[in-house]
């Protein structure tokens, strides 16, 4: 087990290397040269407007080769895990990350929790009864899922109830620990939307997965001496069923965090969504590479822990 | 597959030999009603598309204040935006875009897949390793970070999307395709060619290519969808097709969004017509894959009602 972990970890480097490399080229391909954008748009921000654009380049190192460049950046992340400094705030890139992450993580989980609620009744039931109406109808919701974009659901539950009842979701920002209730039910409903966004994927995949199951020799053993259906569906086949349906939610990590960002918009929660646009907007790019970066490392890591859950829920896998 | 266990044995069997279109568009409305429904709606939507300069009533782009977020009349079936541009032509012009963005990106999606999935899986060895390492960093990239800060280096604008998001979604499904090619490699009719004397190149244009064309075929289906909604979704946050041009993405923001408590039908269309094409795309890929592709179907049997009858019987 430990041996695994270890071969897993070592194998994220070079795929981190590459993450990191592309990141950087993505900055390097800035059409337009930052400093003008600097010098130009905001005087006096980052380095005060005294200095001229070559001592601006030089405190900020852009005026040296860019495989120099290259190394320096890798060398503060790896070594200090330092992202550089935002260009226009001059704050940490790492600070600012730090400060938004919680908000997007408290969507990811409510997302998480609320997909998985909606999927799994729905996907089994549709296996259960594969090919009656029902199951037409939960797979046609599934797909609806899938196809139903985030944004226009977002939109109409900011409109409609205002139209119709005057009310309108809460959109001033109120952090978990000073006020949780007030906090949920500014959460709640992007959450919500997010899982069900989040749900036809995974919806799809317990029915796949439930009627590989159910064909099984000791499913039907269980059916022949009599176990009644509701431990047969939840203590031997979805059991069994589950372990793929754990690796489909951390395939759609990045896709839950696109979400975010949509959400994070149009309900104003101020998470890394609506950071990554404003740095985009303001085009700082060191953030927007470090923002990038920490994302990917995510994932990486995440996906990583999946794997070690199988598991646990599977006696069967042995790390090797 | 009971179709095929009930066919009696014989040469009489076989009635009549259709070309495989027609015999896809037979099996699709038979067993799949609900897929076949879907691939008419795409249809109509892309002669919708296509037909937009005659289908439209007026100019999608025609500014008339005085009109101005009126709701929807006999003049404007369903009521006109904040400049007082005609929501329904705007619509159907709309249309014109996603089809567009649809075939063009998922067309560019599927090349780069299939060149990039064909190579690595034929060549294997460290070849394959290194280019599977390119391809797990960009997995490992949430496709909106990415995308978007591509489309923010390039500009917006419909061809940029439609490189960015085809590039991207063609890397990502590229391993589909390799692992297709690794399990035909390994074929006796591929070693046979290879013994006589086969160049790679016509062993790859002859017998590994036509081998993978129905996961291709479904890869092209499941990849319009996700374009289309990817492009919408960057029209959404402005980062896709620029204004005036209809995207529907689009028009659900932008400066309408201000708008829309007091014309809340500003709100509706775009995303329904939206939510209307991805959803018929997927369930016409879907009854598709079904069809074309045996082995991904949902389960490698059935559960049957005969089954599920016969457990009940024996509870009771």
């Amino acid at each position: 087990m430990g041996g695994y972990i270890i071969r897993r970890l070592l194998l994220i480097i070079p795929t981190l290397f590459l993450v990191t490399i592309t990141v950087f080229l993505l900055v390097r391909l800035i059409p337009g040269d930052v400093v003008d954008l600097m010098v130009g748009e905001q005087p006096g921000t980052a380095f005060g407007d005294k200095l001229s654009r070559a001592e601006i380049r030089h405190a900020m190192g852009l005026d040296a080769p860019a495989y120099v460049q290259y190394g320096r950046w890798l060398l503060g992340v790896f070594t200090r895990g330092d992202l550089g400094r935002s260009l226009w705030s001059n704050r940490p890139v790492v600070e600012l990350i730090i400060e938004k992450f919680p908000v997007s993580m408290e969507l990811g989980l409510i997302a998480i929790v609320t997909g998985l609620l909606i999927a799994l009744p729905i996907g089994v039931y549709s296996a259960m009864r594969q090919d009656t109406p029902g199951d037409y109808l939960g797979r046609s919701l599934a797909i609806a899922c899938i196809s139903v974009p985030s944004f226009w659901l977002g939109t109409m539950v900011v409109v409609f109830p205002s139209v119709w009842w005057g009310w309108s979701p809460p959109l001033d920002y109120v952090p978990f620990f000073e006020n949780p209730i007030a906090n949920l039910r500014m959460f709640i409903i992007p959450g919500v939307i997010l899982g069900m966004v989040m749900s036809g994927t995974s919806m799809r995949m317990t029915r796949t997965m439930m009627l590989e199951v159910l064909r099984q020799d000791y499913i039907r053993t269980a059916w022949a001496k009599g176990v009644n259906e509701r431990i047969v569906i939840l203590r031997h086949a979805l059991r069994n069923a589950l372990i793929p349906v754990v690796t489909i939610i951390g395939l759609q990590l990045p896709v839950l965090i696109g979400g975010s960002v949509i959400l994070e918009q149009i309900f104003s929660l101020p998470g890394m969504g609506l950071l990554l646009l404003k740095v985009i907007s303001m085009r700082d790019y060191t953030a927007l590479s470090g923002i990038n970066l920490i994302m990917a490392f995510l994932v990486l890591i995440i996906n990583l822990g999946v794997d070690l859950t199988y598991g646990y829920l599977d006696p069967r896998v042995h790390y090797r | 597959m009971s179709e095929i266990t009930d066919r009696p044995s014989g040469a009489a069997a076989q009635p009549k030999r259709h070309s495989f279109l027609v015999d896809v568009i037979i099996r699709l409305v038979k067993e799949k009603p609900l897929g076949a429904v879907g691939g008419a709606i795409v249809l109509a939507m892309f002669i919708t598309g296509i037909s937009a300069d005659f289908l439209a009533p007026r100019d999608r782009n025609l500014i008339s204040l005085p009109d101005q977020l009126s709701p929807p009349s006999a003049q404007y079936p369903l009521g006109t935006d904040n400049l007082g541009r005609d929501l329904l032509s705007r619509i159907i012009f709309g249309a014109r875009i996603s089809m567009i963005v649809g075939l063009a990106a998922s067309g560019l999606s599927v090349l780069t897949a299939a060149t990039i999935g064909v190579v690595s899986g034929f060549l294997g060895g460290k070849f394959d390793i290194v280019v599977q390492r390119f391809v797990d960093a960009w997995m490992c990239f949430p496709w909106l970070f990415i995308v978007l800060s591509v489309m923010s280096l390039l500009g917006p604008g419909l061809l940029q999307v439609i490189i960015v998001l085809g590039l991207l979604s063609g890397i990502n499904s590229s391993r589909v395709v390799r692992g297709a090619v690794i399990g035909i490699k390994e074929n006796v009719y591929v070693e046979a060619a290879r013994a006589i004397g086969c160049p790679t190149r016509r062993i790859l244009a002859r017998h590994i290519f036509p081998n993978v064309t129905a996961p291709i075929i479904i890869l092209f289906t499941v990849a319009m969808g996700a374009m289309i909604l990817a492009e919408a979704t960057l029209s959404f946050l402005g980062f896709g097709i620029p204004p005036p041009e209809p995207s529907w993405g689009g028009m659900l923001s932008g400066a309408g969004r201000v708008y829309m408590l007091t014309a809340p039908w500003l709100a509706i269309w775009p995303g329904l017509a939206l939510s209307v094409a991805v959803f018929s795309i997927n369930m016409f890929g879907d009854a598709l894959r079904d069809i074309l592709d045996p082995r991904l179907r949902g389960g490698l049997g059935r559960y049957s009602k005969a089954k599920a009858q016969r457990a009940k019987k024996i509870r009771r």
